[in-house]
């Protein structure tokens, strides 16, 4: 189990092989990371090469496909196995939140929109849920730019600000990871620049796991990076020492773009 | 040089025509059902809306009534009440003869008064109290003994058997004072034997012989036969021999028969009978209840006045209501007090009410038309009324009822609405919730949901009438219902628990029930009362019987929600795909249980296109008439469904959903099919007909602007 | 050059960071460049060597302000006057470390010179081109902290007088030493120290281009 560094993992990912289709062909294959806490850890790659489907597994989002199932190994997420009958999938994900490629808030008000996940767990207390929102709001970095007009619909806000919507209504819930499915790469650049921004803050709070097409933005907020290739991990290093110095020459090619 | 060509210049040739014309050819197409459709909008318009506009919101708001027309000699200060002399301007709006209106108050003259507790009353006064005041009456308990008042109105000679006599004595003192005469009534019956044989005799003879003993069969129909040919002769068979007395008239007609049947003549047989004779004289009488019941169902020459009724005894009862005091005119007071000598009346104090009314003088015979009510109303005040030659005012020389001709539509559009109502609300739950299982739950699993699938979208092209014919053998035969009153027949049932209430008296007597709770033999007593004529029977305990729920509102809803549900479950299940999967995502993301993920991030979206599924049915739904032709509508109804509701909410619900209702589409085909055809109903065709078109496009509209509403909410 | 608007802070941080290196490195210069001219005029042999010691010092911050400027290109693909400033840093501090270099070697000249010797006129030549120079390093340290261009400018005007000066004090020197036999090691340290401080000169220079170049992006006036 390769980790990159001395903190205690938060995440651990060991020897672990998925499939989407029973178990004929392994779309991960004895994959085996370590993220550890309060740092942000990028899974970079080419298309299909299985991080969205590793990052989808971590949440057990994987749930919804029918034919998908783990051939081997484990994951541990606080220390526990997230794959065993006694692990409550709905209790997993409000500790481990996502956020989509696509921001999809959805067509309610935008305090609507940040106090679902709280509302899911019963009825709240007014007051509650406006300190929550507030908390999330300013957490996001978007409650100056919207707090006078939390009632108005969500879809009314620019493309990156929804992105931070949607970020602000994962945190909302209080999880301990956030996980990133790629989440700048339907933004503008500015509105890039927004979210990075936003994850350095976020970090010092959550841990972070990022899947990023963008190398630069790897380099720009991750702590650690993880290469794969063709469900394969082939490297696993502090970013600094893996983009100026890669210890594999396919990590190389491909970080330097002349594969992929 | 300017000879560039234009290199996007458009190219001549066939294509360009062929594609001119297939354009002409959708345009065309287009705007021709466009035309036609309004063609056939214009013409119902233009029939129906003067008929509307002639009759205003009366259309409307009264029940379908008949048509009276009626024709009278030239008379003056006849009297009307206000509102049935505006509807006799409106239906007979070229009616020139009417002159000298003038408005004045007519006083009726009233008793007010108070009922105390542990009277009795016959059925029928109890009616009339019920139509002059808003009351609810419990029935406890018949008692036969109770006096009953009655009026004899001629002085009428009667042979009473010597048992009767006894009885009436012991009980009144009129009967004991009459002078009684003991006779003797000898009646001749003659014994005839007939043999087993198949023979011939005259219809004229079959028909004397029908109410003899004789068991016979009987070839060829009696009525149709004494009506054209009494005489033809008609072939009888005797299953075996037979000994049969015959009365005097019988045997004389066997005799003169000439047929082939002759057995020979009958034995004579002497039987006289004691009976007591004695002339009845005018005037009232008093008598418990079953003496007089027994007295006028044998003597049925004797004349008399009086509302009680035979076969039930009057009644012990408690009554409620909302009034200070009860209300009568006075001529009923009168007969109610009259004939109901244990009524314990107080607070009998007069009240004079006026109601407004116009005199008028017709100068000419005429004829004028009105609705049944508004006709009895007419008749009522003008009845007795006398000019000063004493001839009577209301001078009837003709009078001709035309059903179903005039009134409204109130009853019939309440009930297709609350049809469509109760069926789109039975519709959408079950259609969405298979939606939301098929399409998130099931998803492709294996050949039951295909096969599912697969039957839903052929139940879509299944023909009405097959509807109707499945809810009459599901809803109305066999449907479960949870009762403590079964039904006699052979439905299967099994008991639940002891029942907590026994049926009131009112309930016994209106669902002809059979006590038979502490019954040692309960199916010998069940089927005694079935011959009875009883319906259902009460043993103590409540039972889960499937007996169908009758023609009923409740089994109209169902076949129809039955027939609109493949749309509803396609159309919902292709609003449920549309709402993007990224909300489903987001929503479980966010630690939400898959129901609760479907509930507040998908089905809120998911509405508007529910919602115009919904119009689809509805618009369907409420124009069908062969499904609810066998399970819920009826021609006429006297009350509209609100009324008359009693006991708890939960089982004025049940009575509600229980009853049948009139209904639009079968109200039109009702006046148009089964009736003759008449100029004053060719109207009433048209009118509903426009009715009927404009509820169905209010009910499109509404469901368009809701789902106009919902779409601006929810853009995404 | 606007560092202070920039989205992501730690870019800002970055850009900031490397700016500081770069005049703090300058900083070392000028105290050097001080020891030198006051080591000149007193003959103080300790100073020489303290300006010799503190080089190593100024050789690290190029290697430090190299890496950081490594990092910034990869990490943040600065555009425009950023890219322009992170090139122009990298030359820029190996001009100042060539400056350094120029510096230890005026010391190592100094500690040569007989003092007995020196005529009080020569010792005047030299002073002069040590002010021209020390306006020049001020220009360019005002140039790099306030990246104004017509600092930069100033400096480029003031090359050309420190070269004549320059040329002409070599060949009065070189007259001199034709002159006079037993002076010429002394007269040769000192043509050394005069050609020090106009390369001196003349780096600075460059640097002060280099400023022009970002403000401007015209790569020479």
């Amino acid at each position: 189990m390769e980790t990159s560094s001395e903190e205690r993992p938060i995440i651990e990912i060991d020897d672990f092989s998925f499939s989407y289709n029973r178990g004929e062909t392994d779309t991960l294959k004895n994959i085996s990371v370590s993220c550890p806490e309060k740092k942000v850890t990028a899974f970079i790659g080419p298309s299909g090469c299985g991080k969205s489907t590793l990052l989808r597994s971590l949440n057990r989002i994987n749930d919804l496909v029918d034919t998908a199932c783990i051939t081997n190994g484990q994951i541990r997420i606080m220390g526990q196995d997230i794959n065993t009958p006694e692990v409550d999938p709905i209790e997993l994900r409000k500790n481990v939140g996502m956020v989509f490629q696509k921001y999809n808030p959805f067509p309610k008000s935008i305090y609507d929109n940040v106090a679902y996940g709280l509302n899911l767990q019963g009825k709240q207390k007014q007051s509650d849920l406006d300190d929550a929102v507030e908390k999330s709001l300013r957490g996001a970095a978007l409650w100056d730019e919207v707090k006078d007009r939390l009632k108005d619909s969500a879809l009314g806000l620019s493309g990156g600000q929804q992105q931070r919507l949607c970020i602000a209504r994962t945190i909302a819930v209080n999880p301990k990871i956030i996980l990133m499915d790629e989440p700048c790469s339907a933004l503008d650049p500015i509105a890039t620049a927004h979210v990075e921004q936003l994850i350095n803050t976020l970090k010092q709070e959550y841990t972070i796991v990022i899947v990023t097409h963008s190398m630069q933005q790897a380099t720009r907020i991750s702590d650690n990076t993880a290469f794969f290739y063709l469900g394969e991990l082939i490297e696993f290093s502090p970013t600094k020492e893996l983009f100026s110095n890669p210890k594999n020459k396919r990590t190389e090619d491909y970080v330097s773009g002349r594969f992929g | 040089m300017q000879d560039q060509t234009n290199p996007f210049a458009t190219k001549k040739g066939f294509l360009q025509t062929k594609e001119k014309a297939q354009k002409f050819l959708l345009i065309f197409g287009t705007y021709s059902i466009i035309f036609f459709t309004l063609f056939v909008f214009w013409e119902i318009l233009s029939k129906g809306a003067p008929v509307l506009y002639q009759y205003g919101t009366d259309f409307i708001t009264r029940k379908p009534e008949s048509l009276e027309v009626l024709a009278f000699d030239a008379g003056d200060k006849l009297e009307i009440p206000k509102k049935s002399y505006k509807t006799l301007k409106t239906y007979n709006p070229d009616n020139n003869s009417l002159t000298g209106e003038e408005s004045f108050d007519k006083s009726f003259e009233y008793t007010t008064f108070n009922i105390e507790k542990g009277s009795v009353l016959s059925d029928a006064y109890l009616s009339e109290i019920s139509k002059y005041n808003k009351v609810k009456i419990t029935h406890l308990y018949r008692d036969e003994q109770a006096p009953v008042v009655f009026e004899v109105l001629n002085n009428t000679p009667l042979l009473l058997t010597p048992a009767l006599y006894k009885k009436l004595a012991n009980s009144s003192e009129a009967f004991k004072n009459l002078s009684a005469t003991p006779s003797k009534v000898s009646t001749n019956l003659y014994e005839v034997t007939f043999k087993e044989k198949s023979f011939y005799l005259q219809a004229k003879t079959m028909a004397l012989l029908a109410d003899s003993s004789l068991i016979y069969k009987l070839y060829g129909n009696l009525t149709d036969t004494l009506d054209d040919k009494p005489n033809e002769l008609m072939e009888v068979y005797i299953p075996e021999n037979q000994t049969v007395l015959l009365t005097e008239a019988q045997h004389q007609g066997y005799l003169s028969d000439t047929g082939t049947g002759k057995f020979g003549e009958g034995k004579l047989q002497e039987t006289s009978v004691k009976k007591i004779a004695l002339t009845l004289p005018k005037g009232s009488y008093e008598l418990p209840h079953q003496l007089f019941s027994t007295l006028l169902k044998n003597h049925p020459a004797l004349a008399t006045s009086h509302q009680h009724s035979l076969a039930k005894a009057p009644l012990y009862f408690a009554i409620k209501s909302n009034q200070k005091e009860l209300r009568l005119p006075n001529s009923v007071f009168q007969q109610l007090k009259k004939d109901n000598p244990l009524l314990k009346l107080t607070d009998i104090n007069p009240l004079t009410i006026s109601a407004p009314f116009i005199r008028f003088n017709f100068g000419q015979a005429c004829q004028i038309k009105l609705p049944t009510t508004d006709m009895s109303a007419f008749k009522e005040a003008n009845e007795g009324a006398v000019n000063e030659y004493g001839q009577p005012r209301l001078n009837i020389l003709n009078e001709y009822v035309y059903p179903y001709s005039s009134g409204g539509v109130s009853g019939p559009v309440i009930g297709t609405m609350l049809l469509v109502a109760a069926c789109m609300i039975i519709a959408l739950f079950v259609g969405v919730a298979a939606a939301v299982y098929l399409g998130e739950y099931a998803k492709n699993s294996g050949p039951l949901i295909s096969t599912i699938r697969l039957s839903m979208m052929n139940l879509a092209g299944v023909p009405s009438i097959v509807f109707g014919l499945f809810g009459l053998g599901l809803f109305v035969s066999v449907a479960p219902v949870i009762t403590s009153a079964p039904s006699i027949d052979d439905k299967f049932k099994f008991k639940i628990f002891p029942a907590l209430v026994e049926p009131g008296l009112a309930e016994i007597e209106d669902n002809r029930i059979a006590m038979i709770e502490d019954d040692k033999n309960p199916r010998h007593s069940l089927r005694a009362a079935q011959q009875k004529g009883l319906e259902s029977f009460y043993d103590g305990w409540v039972y889960l019987s499937f007996q169908g729920w009758g023609n009923s509102l409740i089994a109209g809803a169902f076949t129809l929600a039955i027939m609109v549900l493949p749309i509803i479950i396609t159309s919902s299940e292709e609003s449920l795909k549309a709402v993007p999967k990224g909300f489903r995502e987001a929503s479980l993301a966010l630690g939400a249980t898959k129901w609760q993920s479907i509930r507040t991030a998908v089905l809120p979206y998911a509405t508007p296109g529910i919602l115009t599924a919904s119009v689809l049915g509805i618009t369907r739904v409420a124009g069908e008439t062969a499904p609810i032709m066998f399970t819920a509508a009826v021609a006429a109804k006297s009350d509209l469904p609100f009324s008359d509701l009693s006991g708890s909410p939960l089982n004025q619900f049940f009575d509600f959903m229980s009853q049948s209702v009139q209904a639009l589409p079968y109200h039109i085909y009702t006046i148009s099919g089964k009736l003759p055809p008449s100029e004053h109903i060719k109207p009433m065709q048209y009118g509903s007909v426009l009715v009927f078109m404009i509820i169905v496009m209010i009910f499109a509209s509404v469901s368009i602007w809701l789902r106009m509403k919902m779409r601006g909410k929810i853009k995404w | 050059m606007n560092i202070n608007s920039h989205i992501l802070t730690p870019f800002n941080d970055d850009l900031k960071e490397l700016k500081e290196n770069l005049s703090s490195m300058l900083t070392l210069i000028e105290t050097s460049f001080n020891r030198a001219e006051e080591a000149f005029v007193n003959n103080d042999q300790a100073l020489c060597d303290s300006i010799i010691v503190s080089d190593e010092a100024i050789n690290n911050k190029e290697v430090v302000i190299d890496n950081l400027a490594m990092d910034i290109l990869l990490k943040y693909k600065p555009v425009a006057s950023d890219l322009r400033f992170v090139v122009s840093s990298i030359s820029i501090a190996k001009s100042i470390e060539r400056l350094g270099d120029h510096l230890c070697r005026i010391a190592k000249q100094i500690k040569k010179l007989d003092k007995s010797v020196l005529m009080a006129p020569d010792v005047e030549y030299i002073k002069d081109l040590f002010s021209l120079a020390k306006e020049q390093l001020a220009h360019t340290k005002e140039a790099i902290l306030t990246h104004d261009a017509s600092e930069a400018g100033e400096c480029l005007d003031g090359e050309e007088r420190a070269k004549e000066t320059s040329k002409q004090i070599s060949a009065i020197f070189v007259n001199l030493m034709s002159q006079d036999n037993e002076g010429i090691p002394n007269y040769l340290s000192l043509i050394f120290i005069a050609r020090s401080i106009q390369r001196f000169s003349k780096l600075c220079t460059n640097i002060a281009e280099d400023i022009i170049y970002i403000e401007t992006s015209k790569p020479n006036q």
